[in-house]
């Protein structure tokens, strides 16, 4: 019994650390367009272990990730959201855009 | 004993490499609209302040201040460092991003620093990140921006 009630409370445990826990920084929006058609998504992400993070060059990726995936035409009412994912010693940081790619 | 030297010597240099750079820190990410051009010339903006920790820096001081006079048995002087640790933590109450400056005038620049570096103002894929770069007691508050110049 007493092994079962062990066994299980390490399970929880590795379970919510594993899950990890969320925190929101920053949403913003720009103009969202009438024609909501063919939605695009990016996201860019960096692990840091404790807190050694040297630059945040990674934000610079979303740009070109979303503009490959509406090449002819243009990306608007973008969604941008800052997230970060906390783990056991680490924590990942993640840029999220959600927008509508418009060909014309 | 020479070895115990040598790796504590190497310890030592890891630490203060590791002390000396700066942390890098995210507030806040915003993309712009994204048009349909191949994306011109790149251009990179960055606008910073020097902030100072000073709640840190005095709580610092203050430890010290306060363990000296627990140490010569004044406790009347502890007190006083105490009271002064509490009015100091109500002088920075509020919320912030990053560490206070002393002026935040700072980011007033940015489009003419934008119109500066593109001056047809097409302007696509702007990226603008607010961060910080931390040191000890000291940090650099950064707005910075990158876009997309179409000449």
């Amino acid at each position: 019994m007493k092994s079962y009630v062990l066994k299980s409370f390490l399970v929880f445990i590795v379970g919510a650390y594993l899950s990890g826990c969320a925190a929101l920084h920053s949403v913003s929006m720009t103009s969202y367009p009438t024609d909501r058609r063919k939605p695009v998504e990016a996201k860019v992400s960096k692990l840091v272990f404790l807190a050694f993070n040297f630059n945040n060059d990674f934000v610079h990726d979303l740009t070109p990730k979303l503009q490959q995936q509406c090449p002819n035409g243009k990306v608007t009412g973008i969604t941008s959201t800052y997230e970060t994912r906390f783990y056991f010693l680490a924590h990942r940081m993640i840029v999220k855009s959600q927008g509508f790619c418009l060909t014309q | 004993m020479k070895m115990i030297q040598s790796f504590l010597n190497i310890v030592f240099k890891i630490s203060l490499v590791i002390f000396l750079s700066s942390c890098a820190q995210l507030y806040h990410v915003q993309i712009a609209d994204v048009a349909k051009t191949d994306r011109g010339r790149v251009i990179d903006i960055k606008l910073s302040e020097t902030a100072f920790d000073i709640k840190g820096a005095a709580a610092t001081g203050l430890a010290i201040a306060k363990r000296r006079a627990v140490e010569k048995g004044s406790s009347q002087a502890a007190d006083n460092i105490a009271g002064a640790e509490l009015i100091l933590a109500l002088s920075n109450y509020g919320p912030r991003t990053g560490l206070p400056v002393f002026t935040d005038k700072y980011s007033d620049y940015l489009l003419d620093e934008i119109v500066a570096k593109c001056p047809s103002g097409q302007i696509t894929g702007l990226t603008s990140v607010r961060e910080a770069r931390k040191y000890p007691y000291i940090s650099g508050e950064i707005v910075s921006v990158r876009g997309y110049c179409i000449d």
